[in-house]
């Protein structure tokens, strides 16, 4: 059977990059069925041109090209993020975790109650929050730029990680819980179900930056060894 | 027949039956067979098969491996342990699909 050249490789890349795909994970894909299917109408026909059989290729994708499928790789991608957030979030509620996800409200309970000054305990927590928030995206993103000057690779993976699967705009909210705990009136109820709030609230943030992008970066950079540069 | 929208909704079980023959299959190949299993009655398009596949990847079914063939990275699936579970599942739920409209399409009328 014919075969493609590297050259024809490289051209391939080029052609998938110049249709909106921008993601090597996503491209290489790509790049593999065109050139599976210009090879095969090789075998059958060995006059036709490399760009006439590419064309052919391309146009079996339909009227939207490579969009449609971009489009629903993305959301396969964050919906399986909060999928594993969910997972690792469910954890806390069983033995043992349970015991640290109680004493954690527990703790910031007995906080909230006994200091006057309830918001310093708030601004103090909400400041670590951004700390871990800034210096998570802070690395992910100066690995994302050595990882593109390095190898001109991008990956939708590296996207996703970014987004947290979507959820991003969920966390800035905390940006606003200052107004609602500055307005609460400290009851023994309110104060608890503050405490509980604050406690899943960080729970959860830990569990996007931390648990799950550790946990998806190990399984993809078995499966694309390329992506191991760093 | 072809391409009909019939298929359409059968097109994950499909896929998952397929890779269970299978150790492990790529995208175009996938394609190929099921024109070739079925004369070229149907037809997976291209744009229905990948974002099948990465759900399905998603969800934990089916696992990836890339591989170097020839001079160009391949893109392998395989079924992993729930998504062997799944086939089964997903099979038996195809086979009652088929054995109601069965009864649906072609009634056997009787005295009692």
């Amino acid at each position: 059977m014919p075969k493609l050249t590297e050259r024809h490789i490289e051209k391939l890349y080029q052609f998938v990059q110049q249709h909106y795909v921008s993601w090597y994970d996503v491209q290489t894909e790509l790049v593999d069925h065109l050139a599976n299917g210009i090879e095969q109408q090789w075998e059958i026909n060995g006059d036709i041109t490399f760009d006439d059989a590419l064309n052919t290729e391309f146009k079996k994708f339909g009227i939207f090209g490579f969009h449609d499928l971009v489009d629903q790789k993305i959301k396969a991608l964050n919906t399986h993020y909060r999928k594993e957030i969910w997972l690792h979030f469910k954890t806390f509620f069983g033995l043992p975790k349970i015991i640290l996800t109680l004493f954690a409200i527990w703790a910031f309970y007995t906080l909230f109650y006994y200091l006057d000054e309830k918001m310093v305990v708030f601004y103090s927590a909400t400041g670590l929050l951004f700390v871990m928030y800034f210096y998570y995206t802070f690395r992910l993103k100066k690995d994302i730029k050595d990882r593109k000057k390095k190898t001109g690779k991008q990956w939708l993976f590296d996207s996703m990680l970014l987004e947290m699967g979507g959820i991003i705009h969920f966390f800035l909210i905390a940006i606003n819980l200052h107004t609602f705990f500055d307005a609460l009136e400290w009851t023994n109820t309110t104060t608890l179900m503050a405490s509980a709030g604050f406690v899943l609230f960080v729970l959860l943030l830990y569990i996007a930056i931390k648990m799950v992008p550790e946990k998806l970066k190990r399984k993809f950079s078995k499966q694309n060894p390329e992506y191991n540069y760093i | 027949m072809k391409n009909s929208n019939l298929y359409k909704g059968s097109l994950t079980t499909i896929v998952l039956k397929l890779l269970s023959t299978h150790d492990k299959m790529y995208g175009y190949e996938i394609t190929q067979k099921v024109k070739a299993l079925t004369k070229g009655e149907f037809k997976i398009t291209e744009g229905a098969l990948y974002p099948s596949l990465h759900k399905l990847e998603a969800e934990g079914l089916l696992s990836v491996e890339m591989v170097k063939v020839d001079n160009r990275m391949r893109k392998y699936y395989k079924l992993t342990e729930q998504g062997t579970k799944e086939t089964v599942n997903k099979l038996s739920e195809l086979e009652q699909y088929i054995s109601t409209m069965r009864i649906l399409v072609n009634p056997k009328f009787s005295l009692d």
